[in-house]
């Protein structure tokens, strides 16, 4: 995951929660949120994070309770979510040409994924 | 059972036996067929007038009239095959007669309670694939339901078994060994809540390869006895084999509670002879021939423990068994031992699953009686959100006053409960109609709950609905995922769109490129966009689902080699899929392209597939005997275990089993998955020195140009590299070397120069690439742009000419032809 994701997409700023929150606390917090959302109340609509405002999805509020379900994921999060970041979020890293691959690790460019 | 309550139907759809049950909120009730019993045999009978037959009635005529009854046939859902009924002539999908044993499951709930459902929960195996899923939401809509959601079975049993639970049962293990799947499952109960902590399974491991074991056994006594051999890959056999295999069947049911059966056959056909046999088999035959399945299924049981960092034993509070053949006393006494953990107790393991889809229906609000049960009742319209049930004592109820005119007339929401003992406070209405208001639940209960607005002075304004019903108990979130999908890429890898485990629904689109020219004069061409599902890095080892197939001639324009093309994917809560594909230059849109494809191998290629694993099976053990690689030989017993199966249920194939055929492709896939394993054991020394490599290179680069957040993910990288090479796991050396090489080369561009010389290695290989007029029009754009000292032009430039580079054909061969990078 690009590392302006990491900010973009932390389940804490999707939720609106303190990394805090207790598991009890993140399942309200997102079925309320799930709820809003198909009522297109207009306060649910964005949320904040370090990079600036971001627009929520219900995608974004389900994909974020399941990251926060699984214990070694949610601490990853966590980690992230205290960080903040501290320099404008890298470019996207370029495409591996057998060229760019051999002058970087002298061995053909991996395939994807 | 009252239906004034809401009425939560859950479906088993078993391979063997389905089963229903419903939930009204406090209370489950299992449905009971005309005959009495809780169990539907999964059975179809068309007789000669095409009169349809279901369930114990179809299955009594099994022995007697073969040609025209099928069981069984959920094994085929989402294949191409159809089933035959001789008498008849007719010719049925699998999914249609699936929706046969679902209609008259309805029919059974409407004799039992007055309603004939419209919405509904079946089960699926958790290891069934989108095609699988797609071909029984298919015989739902066949059987009458106007909606169902999908359930995978060991979430079902485990929210059965969880539901039932007192207090939070911490992790524990459902093992679900149905009549053709082996499901095995690992669940955490926290708060109220269920979570799959993780799945494993064999698609094709059940209560019938059991049988298979036994059909074997009996045939080898038939032929020492009487001579005669039948065999499993001639077609003239097949009807005798359908009388073997259910005497087999009806025998290991009774070697379950006594010590010996008997199994007779009168009147055998085979090969114009006709022979009577009758033999005696006691338990510790069948134990014994059973025993190799058991273990099967223990060791897929620990695998999924060790993934998940579970080595020791007891490693689970509990153990929750489900379907038929967990009642054999050598498999409860092995699993017992292996497991150290003890069995649920109280818990039928032939309808928990069914239970457990009946609560799931409730989570979901799929109410049997369909939109017109909820209450009418006269006031100011509003929309509302609320879980129909919740594991949460304080859920909220969020609504919108539909109306502008009754804005004006409603300030306040009041919520409370109907038993008197509680009212929400006064909770706000926001300028746009919208309000949310916290509730509070009694334990385990189904919780009825009155809304009404108040206007300025207090003023009661009646809404509508005015009543809504909250269950409080277990719930599961969104149903995760149980197979990565994602689509083939011309260059043999993946592009993933939803991880395993992602919640559904989802929807997500990615931009890709096409690899080829194509002009709509092409009479021939298309673009292809190949839908696969599986955990593999290589396209070919995973299923292919479906493909968005685009004709050149439906093209309004000529499609350059490396055009834009955004591909949409979409999977619904019931996991089914839809797939669109937008050209970003015309603009064109073409959608519901997807076509659910499974078991597209015919019988005849079988065979010549075997032969190609089996000779690289060999070429492997010669080049690792070489090397000698000493780790491997139990991989290689696996995969000659394999190849021997795979040749046995290929030879069924070729008898006219279907089944076979779908299992055959299985086990090749299985096999050249593992022979894929084993290429990667023999290339560690190759890919721990590119590890290493990368390991040195990105430390250099990332450390002079990368931003601090780059250095702290390379940081973890670098440290979860360092284990995977101490575990020798290639798997996870090849996903961090992925990272880090993306983190290097992100940085090594950022030095100064990089992209000018870039331009340079381009300029000779215009002649290489797939389109050399447009890769030198480029090259020239990049030298201007470096004349210009114009950088981000040099790297759009660049890597533009970089997408022009072409692939290796064999690789989008195996890649399902693919035409996207």
């Amino acid at each position: 995951m690009p590392v302006a994701d990491r900010f973009w997409n932390n389940p804490f700023f999707v939720l609106a929660l303190p990394v805090t929150a207790t598991s009890a606390e993140v399942e309200r917090g997102a079925q309320r949120l799930l709820a809003e959302l198909s009522i297109g109340r207009e306060s649910a609509r964005s949320y904040a994070t370090p990079l600036g405002p971001a627009v929520r999805t219900a995608d974004l509020v389900r994909t974020a309770v399941v990251e926060l379900r699984d214990p070694a994921r949610r601490l990853a999060h966590e980690c992230w979510a205290k960080v903040g970041p501290s320099a404008p979020p890298p470019r996207p890293a370029p495409l591996l040409t057998p060229a760019l691959s051999r002058q970087l690790f002298g061995a053909p460019a991996a395939r994807a994924r | 059972m009252s239906t004034k309550r809401p009425l939560y139907v859950g479906i088993d759809l078993g391979t063997t036996n389905s089963a229903a049950a419903v939930f009204d909120g406090e209370r489950v009730d299992l449905i009971r067929t005309a005959q009495g019993g809780t169990l539907t045999p999964s059975a179809v009978r068309i007789d000669a007038r095409g009169k349809v037959t279901v369930g114990a009635r179809a299955r009594r005529f099994l022995d007697q009239d073969p040609d025209n009854v099928r069981v069984e046939f959920k094994r085929l859902m989402g294949s191409q095959q159809t089933l035959h009924f001789a008498a008849s002539g007719l010719h049925k999908k699998p999914e249609e007669l699936a929706a046969e044993v679902l209609r008259s499951i309805r029919e059974d709930v409407k004799a039992q309670l007055g309603v004939l459902p419209g919405q509904a929960v079946i089960s699926v195996p958790a290891l069934f694939e989108l095609p699988q899923i797609a071909a029984t939401s298919e015989a739902a809509r066949l059987a009458g339901f106007d909606r169902v959601e999908m359930i995978q079975e060991p979430v079902a049993s485990g929210l059965g078994a969880g539901f039932r639970a007192e207090d939070d049962a911490g992790a524990f293990l459902v093992y679900d060994l149905g009549g053709g799947t082996f499901d095995v499952s690992l669940l955490e109960s926290k708060e109220g809540l269920l979570r799959v902590v993780g799945h494993d399974g064999d698609n094709f491991l059940g209560g019938r390869d059991f049988d298979a074991a036994l059909v074997d056994h009996v045939l080898a006594c038939i032929r020492a006895e009487s001579g005669v051999l039948i065999e499993h890959d001639d077609p003239a056999h097949a009807v005798t084999l359908r009388r073997v295999r259910a005497a087999a069947e009806e025998a290991k049911i009774e070697l379950s509670r006594v010590n010996e059966a008997d199994v007779v056959l009168n009147d055998l056909a085979v090969s114009g002879k006709t022979i009577s046999t009758s033999l005696t088999i006691d338990r510790a035959t069948l134990e014994r021939l059973a025993e190799p399945l058991v273990l099967r299924t223990i060791a897929i049981c620990r695998r999924l423990l060790s993934t998940h960092g579970i080595v020791e034993v007891p490693g689970v509070a509990r153990v929750v068994l489900v379907g038929g053949p967990t009642a054999m006393p050598l498999l409860r006494a092995r699993v017992g031992e292996a497991l150290g953990a003890p069995f649920g107790e109280g818990l039928d393991p032939m309808t928990l699953v069914a239970e457990g889809a009946a609560y799931y229906a409730a989570s979901s609000g799929l109410d049997a009686r369909g939109s017109s049960a909820g209450p009418a009742s006269a006031g100011a319209k509003v929309w509302l959100q609320f879980p129909a049930m919740s594991s949460d004592q304080t859920p909220f109820v969020v609504g919108r006053v539909v109306d502008g005119h009754d804005l004006s007339r409603i300030s306040h929401i009041v919520v409370s409960r109907a038993d008197g003992s509680w009212s929400s406070p006064k909770e706000p209405v926001d300028s746009d109609g919208t309000f949310t208001v916290m509730t509070s639940l009694l334990p385990r209960r189904s919780n009825e709950l009155y809304i009404v607005g108040f206007g300025p002075g207090e003023v009661p304004v009646p809404l509508s609905p005015s009543e809504l019903v909250i269950v409080h108990g277990v719930t599961l979130g969104d149903p995760p995922l149980s197979r990565s999908v994602g689509v083939a890429l011309a260059s043999n890898g993946v592009r993933v769109f939803f991880e395993r485990g992602s919640p559904l629904p989802m929807r997500r689109t990615f931009a890709l490129r096409t690899v080829e020219a194509l002009s709509p004069q092409d009479p021939v061409g298309g673009l292809r966009v190949p839908i696969v599902q599986g955990e593999f890095n290589y396209a070919h080892l995973c299923r292919l689902i479906g493909a968005i197939e685009i004709k050149a001639s439906q093209l309004e324009d000529t499609l350059p080699v490396n055009s834009l093309v955004e591909v949409t994917i979409e999977l619904d809560r019931g996991g089914r899929l839809s797939a669109s594909a937008c050209l970003a230059q015309s603009k064109q849109i073409f959608e519901h392209v997807a076509l659910l494809v499974a078991g597209t191998v015919s019988v005849e290629q079988l065979g010549p597939r075997l032969d190609l694993l089996v000779k690289r099976l060999d070429e492997l053990r010669s080049q690792s005997f070489k090397l000698g690689v000493q780790r491997m030989i139990v991989t290689f017993a696996t995969a000659d275990e394999l190849a021997s199966d795979a040749a046995r249920v290929v030879g069924s194939a070729r008898g006219g089993d279907p089944d076979a055929s779908e299992r055959a492709q299985r086990l090749l896939i299985d096999l050249d998955s593992l022979l894929a394993e084993i290429e990667n054991e023999l290339a560690w020394p190759e890919l721990d020195a590119r590890a290493r490599r990368g390991l040195a290179s990105a430390t250099r680069w990332v450390g002079e140009f990368g931003s601090p957040a780059e250095k702290q993910v390379l940081a973890n990288a670098l440290t979860s590299m360092e284990k995977a090479r101490v575990a020798r796991n290639s798997r996870e050396v090849s996903v961090q070397l992925v990272t880090i090489r993306h983190l290097a080369s992100n940085a090594i561009m950022r030095r100064p120069g990089a992209w000018q010389e870039e331009v340079d290695e381009c300029a000779g290989k215009v002649a290489e690439t797939r389109d050399p007029r447009a890769a030198a029009k480029l090259l020239d754009e990049a030298r201007r742009a470096v004349d210009r000292q114009d950088v981000p032009d040099v790297e759009r430039a660049v890597r533009a000419f970089w997408a022009l580079l072409p692939g290796d054909p064999e690789d989008r061969q195996r890649g399902h032809s693919s035409g996207v990078s």
